[in-house]
């Protein structure tokens, strides 16, 4: 791997009507590093994630990617969100395949060494509304895998998973991180046991002092 | 109401409106023949003049919205769409007035007519989906169809006009056809007439803007 | 450019699947249609109204209602398990999406037309004698053209407010005034064989697609950035 990636917060804010959601929100992460966003309802966490995709427009501040403003940029962010971001009527394998040509990464064998990762390769002619919402999860994450993003967004991914979709789940956290800088929104840290990652605590739209620690 | 009437805004107003009528009903001669009827001409002018500078705020303040996001620009588009609809619905319902005397119907698709009736259905349709602007996303959606209206505008009336015109055209390129007095009148009366958009306009900014104070205190109280 | 082209292909070729595989949505459109073509035959029928001279206003209005109901489902596919943000994420710029999800409504109207138009054509026995059946399908397609580009951008903006659905037409009616004129006329002089007379009608309705073809470059980044 060639030089790191380097993402930089700068005085992140994001204005909805009179609420400021996010107020002012700096700092930096690289490639390598798994950050884990905590912090209680409301305190904004899915704002930034969206922010940081470039789904919505800050109302100040920036985020910068190896220095450069970040905007929808293609192939760069993969997105875990709450929804399982699917089309029911497509079975799981047209579901991976139509991401995977968007992203021009598509390939058969790449396709069947995802859908084996997340455990859905028994499944891949199955429509994607029959699944349950543990493997639609799965699901999404394959999808966010498909474009080989440098910048990997996990928003709250642990529901809805079984105990095997969380242990595939955190092996994909460990195998991806010397390639790729993780965020990830969580409630319960003890999913990340044993990972080495950094806490970045938010709460009602900015930082904790002191929460942004490594564990 | 109490405060309007203590405000020197509203009384300074009220003398101004008096003298507009005065040059209406006075001044203005009643014209030849036509009668007394034309003296709606006066007040049909005016109310679709603020309607399309009503409609041109909405576009101006719509974009500025999209650019700066304040909040101030959303009460603006919204205030002025508001307004633009009360006086287009009275250009709309002065010109039938007039009309059917006149023309001996009270309806007809006349360019300027039916560019007015969907300038009228634009307003709407803009209020109904700015909703109060109860979320951010339908003051940024409200604020695009604002912009996509204005540029429909002049589509409706050049294809109208391409189609059929009854309609008087008082003011073209060769001048004004009406006479010295009655044109006085009319310049009054549109000048009065901007001059209450305005005057509205800051009302209605005003409260809009308590509204959301309301909204936000409410907001704070139960969090 | 080319990669842009290739993206909204491939979303375009999804939802064409999408919606194959599911034909419900697709069937009662063309059911309400057919009942469409259906009340107004036999109503003009009663009131005894020259058919002829009434089709192009018939044909239009019928396409617009119908419009309705299936221009409303380009981002609604997107909404059901919040696959919009996946969309977008994948498609790297905003007007991507403006693009497939237009060609993805201009053929399903398309479609619903091929059977639409001809019962209409049939139930209100408009002859063939004069008529220029190339002008009528350029004037039919010049329109679909127009209903789909301002259906598709509208859509974008009612799928984002939640229960909106009633909000569509009211917002779709007053931007589409010059587009039923130009498509009436030209349908008639379509009809009546007398096409050089409503050529400037025809260009009229090229402006106008041309317009809602190029607009949303530009303002297809607001209505979905949220």
């Amino acid at each position: 791997m060639a030089a790191k990636n380097v993402l930089t917060v700068r005085n992140l804010r994001k204005q909805l009507g009179a609420k400021e959601i996010l107020k002012g929100i700096s700092f930096q992460a690289a490639s390598g590093e798994l950050v884990a966003v905590t912090g209680p309802n409301g305190a904004g966490k899915t704002t930034l994630l969206r922010l940081i995709a470039g789904l919505m427009p800050p109302s100040g501040g920036e985020v910068l990617w190896n220095g450069a403003r970040l905007g929808l940029e293609h192939r760069l962010v993969g997105y875990v969100s709450h929804q399982p971001m699917l089309y029911g009527s497509l079975s799981v394998q047209e579901n991976l395949a139509f991401f995977g040509g968007m992203y021009g990464t598509l390939s058969q064998d790449r396709l069947q060494e995802l859908l084996e990762l997340v455990g859905l390769w028994r499944y891949r002619l199955e429509p994607a509304a029959v699944l349950s919402r543990g493997m639609q999860q799965r699901l999404a994450i394959a999808r966010a895998l498909m474009g080989e993003p440098a910048l990997l967004l996990y928003d709250e991914p642990f529901t809805s998973l079984d105990v095997d979709g969380r242990q595939i789940l955190r092996g994909i956290l460990e195998h991806r991180r010397p390639r790729a800088l993780q965020l990830l929104i969580t409630h319960e840290l003890e999913h990340l046991a044993g990972l080495p990652f950094r806490e970045i605590r938010l709460e009602a739209g900015r930082i904790v002092p002191g929460g942004d620690a490594s564990a | 109401m109490k405060d309007a009437l203590k405000s020197p805004f509203f009384w300074g107003f009220t003398l101004l409106m008096l003298l507009a009528l005065s040059v209406i009903v006075y001044y203005a001669p009643v014209e030849r023949t036509m009668g007394l009827v034309q003296k709606v001409f006066y007040f049909h002018v005016a109310s679709a003049w603020v309607g399309l500078v009503a409609h041109t705020v909405v576009f101006a303040a719509s974009i500025l919205y999209l650019w700066k996001r304040s909040g101030g620009s959303d009460r603006l588009a919204r205030a002025s769409a508001e307004i633009g609809t009360v006086f287009i619905s009275c250009t709309l319902l002065t010109g039938p007035l007039w009309a059917y005397p006149i023309w001996n119907t009270w309806w007809t698709w006349d360019p300027r007519l039916t560019t007015t009736l969907v300038l009228w259905f634009m307003y709407a349709a803009y209020i109904a989906l700015h909703g109060g602007g109860a979320s951010e996303a339908r003051k940024r959606l409200a604020a695009v169809y604002g912009i996509i209206c204005f540029i429909n505008v002049p589509l409706v009336f050049f294809s109208t006009r391409w189609w059929r015109s009854i309609h008087p055209v008082v003011i073209s390129s060769e001048g004004i056809a009406l006479t010295p007095k009655m044109r006085v009148a009319m310049f009054v009366s549109v000048g009065v007439f901007s001059v209450l958009y305005f005057y509205l306009l800051r009302l209605r900014m005003k409260s809009l803007e308590l509204q959301e104070r309301v909204r936000h205190l409410k907001a704070q109280l139960l969090a | 450019m080319l990669k842009f082209g290739r993206r909204i292909l491939l979303i375009y070729r999804k939802d064409l699947q999408d919606e194959l595989r599911s034909t419900d949505h697709l069937l009662s459109t063309l059911v309400f249609g057919t009942m469409l073509v259906f009340v107004f035959s036999f109503a003009l029928e009663l009131a005894d109204v020259g058919t002829e001279q009434i089709f192009p206003a018939v044909l239009w209005v019928s396409i617009f209602f119908m419009s309705v109901l299936a221009l409303q489902r380009s981002f609604a596919k997107e909404r059901e398990y919040g696959a919009l943000d996946a969309l977008l994420l994948a498609s790297g710029e905003r007007s991507v999406l403006f693009y497939a999800k237009f060609l993805f409504s201009l053929t399903v109207l398309l479609l619903l037309e091929l059977v639409v138009v001809p019962l209409l054509w049939i139930f209100l026995d408009v002859g063939v004698g004069s008529a220029s059946l190339w002008f009528f399908l350029a004037a039919v397609l010049a329109g679909s053209w127009g209903l789909a580009a301002v259906g598709t951008l509208l859509n974008g903006i009612t799928v984002q407010l939640p229960g909106a659905r009633l909000l569509f037409p009211i917002l779709a009616f007053p931007l589409l005034i010059p587009l039923l004129m130009g498509a009436i006329l030209c349908t008639q002089g379509a009809l009546s064989g007398q096409v050089q007379a409503v050529l400037g009608w025809f260009y009229l309705l090229l402006v106008f697609d041309l317009l809602f073809t190029v607009l949303p470059l530009l303002l297809f980044d607001y209505i979905l950035e949220g």
